[in-house]
């Protein structure tokens, strides 16, 4: 007969093994606390029906359980003797029929001159606990929210998807990343749970390079703590690191395009995984327009290929009486030309899609475009049935490559081939050493993202600015340097 | 949102007809509520709905209070540390546009006001040669 004494010790041997085995599998954990108001958000009780493997059966169930699923990935990646706190609530932001905040997050509280930390240097507060061994907000007055004291603090857009809100396209809440046209809640989460956790420059305002003072009361100009993961920025214009920029240089630096370096060792020795640069490799009858090129692709139309031949370069005659070139059905003579080719041509008349899909109905194995004005081109646009690779390359390019094929003369004219390749001297979003680069947009309307990988970097990161659809959750390398950036700071 | 709740909280209480307020008459009667009865005129002890309804009301301005502040709040720590409580304008935000293509775009800003100021402008930056994409 089991005794009363006995079944105590079975639960208790069993809670051991599974706290055990809690420990062996995860090395932090995150609590999760809702603000939300009965029937609202987490606590919606509209019925749904479960979604790539999110078992939930309301609106409310589902949506915690996508926090709970990116927390776990979170504790998985972490390690902390000290629980991380988060506090969540869906509220109504700002939104139109086409646009949306999403939601927003951040560390609520930071730290400086706390045990275990760098002296004089700012640090989220989940960051500060882990170094000091507890949790230096616990006994802190609250500020009435009833969140005060919480490490990181969330809020999520709850009408999205609703009449005047992105209409239509709401939060996707699978685990299964088949998001369609819907936002990737869990990759967003992923996301902005990464800045609550540290990934973030934090303390400086980088619209006006102050930082915040040591009191923790204002941002300053002058003598300001920096954050710690300054230490790790490196101008490459400048030739400084943030540490010792004024509050006007790191301004200018925010704003400085594909110079901004992160020089921290565990991203170091990950950044291998990074791309050499995709080029397109010309090789003309005149040697002396043979070279690279570097391209840009377009929303629609075939991927391009990373290698490969995509044969013979040509550029098609003007056509009387059109809007620009390509812009209508090719004549006989210009379909002739570009039937089985790489067809180039020039922005201007109309839209890109219109051209090439004139190109591919002539017989054109893939497009090159090229701008009519100084500098690269980024083609947007759509068109479901086009099925051809489209390339589009600086105006400066476009015109050598259309010298290289229409120069020369009768008896021996100019041809020109291309192929697909990678420049191995160049690292797709990182510096001339290597080094991942931050994302500092020269075009922002207001400040910059300083906190986020640059966009160039190839494969796509998950602390790039924009959610793309290849994400995964995975934070290390060679899928992601999430992890690593992290690990840098302190984690 | 808030505004409605309370509509509808406010509209429970009239149907009822009733009251409601703590009883802070002794400590065992602490948690007790009491209402006032509609059609007698009398207190008596709330029943469940009504309760249900007072501790909505309750939440709810307790929510409407729940309004961070705007600057930022300095602490200290008895080890020496200082902090500092951080705003709602200083978390990373993340936006979503429709673009022509029809196409959700996304992406996530270092502050509020830039996220604001890309939701006001329809513009987001993030190509990968730091270009907007043009159509024609």
């Amino acid at each position: 007969m089991r005794t009363a004494k006995t079944a105590q010790l079975s639960r208790t041997l069993v809670a051991a093994a599974c706290a055990l085995t809690c420990f062996a599998s995860s090395a932090a954990t995150i609590i999760i606390t809702s603000r939300d108001a009965p029937g609202v958000g987490f606590n919606d009780p509209t019925v749904v029906a479960p979604v790539g493997g999110n078992p939930g059966t309301t609106l409310g169930q589902q949506r915690m359980n996508v926090y709970r699923y990116v927390a776990d990935i979170w504790e998985k990646n972490l390690d902390s003797a000290v629980p991380i706190t988060v506090n969540a609530g869906w509220e109504a932001l700002t939104c139109t029929a086409s646009s949306a905040v999403l939601g927003s997050a951040g560390a609520w509280n930071i730290w400086n001159n706390t045990p275990g930390a760098q002296p004089n240097t700012w640090y989220a507060a989940a960051l500060a606990n882990k170094l000091a061994g507890v949790n230096l907000t616990a006994g802190q007055p609250d500020d009435g929210t009833g969140y005060g004291n919480v490490d990181i603090k969330t809020q999520f857009n709850v009408n999205l998807g609703n009449p005047g809100c992105l209409t239509g396209n709401t939060f996707y809440l699978g685990f299964d990343g088949k998001a369609g046209s819907n936002v990737n809640f869990v990759e967003t989460l992923l996301h902005e749970l990464g800045h609550g956790l540290g990934f973030s420059v934090i303390s400086v305002n980088t619209s006006t390079g102050q930082r915040i003072n040591a009191a923790g009361t204002a941002y300053v100009t002058n003598g300001g703590l920096p954050s710690v993961w300054e230490q790790f920025m490196f101008d490459n214009t400048a030739q400084k690191s943030w540490l010792n920029m004024t509050s006007a240089e790191r301004k200018a630096s925010a704003i400085n395009p594909l110079k901004l370096a992160w020089t921290g060792p565990n991203v170091a020795a990950g950044q291998g995984m990074l791309k050499a640069t995709p080029v397109l490799k010309v090789a003309a009858s005149n040697a002396i327009l043979s070279g690279n090129m570097d391209f840009n692709t377009a929303p629609f139309g075939a991927a391009v290929p990373a290698t490969g031949s995509i044969g013979k370069i040509a550029a098609i005659a003007p056509q009387p009486n059109t809007l620009g070139p390509a812009c209508e059905t090719l004549t006989a003579a210009n379909a002739n030309a570009v039937r089985g080719n790489a067809a180039l041509v020039q922005r201007g008349g109309c839209t890109f899609a219109i051209k090439v899909k004139n190109l591919q109905d002539a017989g054109a194995t893939s497009a090159i475009l090229y701008n009519n004005v100084d500098g690269a081109l980024v083609p947007g646009g759509a068109d479901d049935t086009i099925t051809i690779p489209v390339l589009a390359v600086s105006l400066a390019d476009g015109l050598k490559l259309q010298t290289a094929v229409t120069g020369g003369s009768r008896s021996a004219p100019a041809t020109a081939t291309g192929s697909l390749t990678t420049d191995p001297t160049r690292i797709a979003g990182a510096d001339q050493f290597g080094r991942p680069l931050l994302y500092t947009p020269a075009v922002l309307a207001s400040g910059s993202s300083v906190s986020h990988w640059d966009v160039t970097a190839t494969p796509n990161l998950l602390m790039e600015p924009n959610i793309n659809a290849d994400l995964g959750t995975i934070l290390v390398a060679p899928k992601d340097l999430t992890k690593p950036l992290l690990q840098d700071i302190g984690w | 949102m808030s505004k409605n709740l309370l509509k509808m909280t406010g509209a429970c209480l009239a149907l009822t007809g009733a009251a409601i307020m703590p009883l802070q008459a002794s400590a065992q009667e602490a948690n007790a509520v009491v209402t006032r009865d509609a059609a007698t005129g009398q207190m008596r002890a709330a029943n469940a709905q009504e309760i249900a309804a007072l501790e909505g009301v309750k939440a709810e301005k307790a929510r409407m209070f729940r309004v961070a502040r705007k600057d930022l709040q300095g602490r200290v720590h008895h080890s020496g540390g200082r902090g500092a409580r951080m705003t709602d304008e200083s978390m990373s935000a993340s936006v979503a546009v429709i673009g022509k293509d029809g196409k959700v775009e996304q992406e996530c800003f270092d502050s509020a006001a830039e996220a604001e100021t890309a939701l006001a402008t329809g513009i987001l930056t993030h190509t990968h040669a730091n270009l907007k994409p043009v159509l024609e």
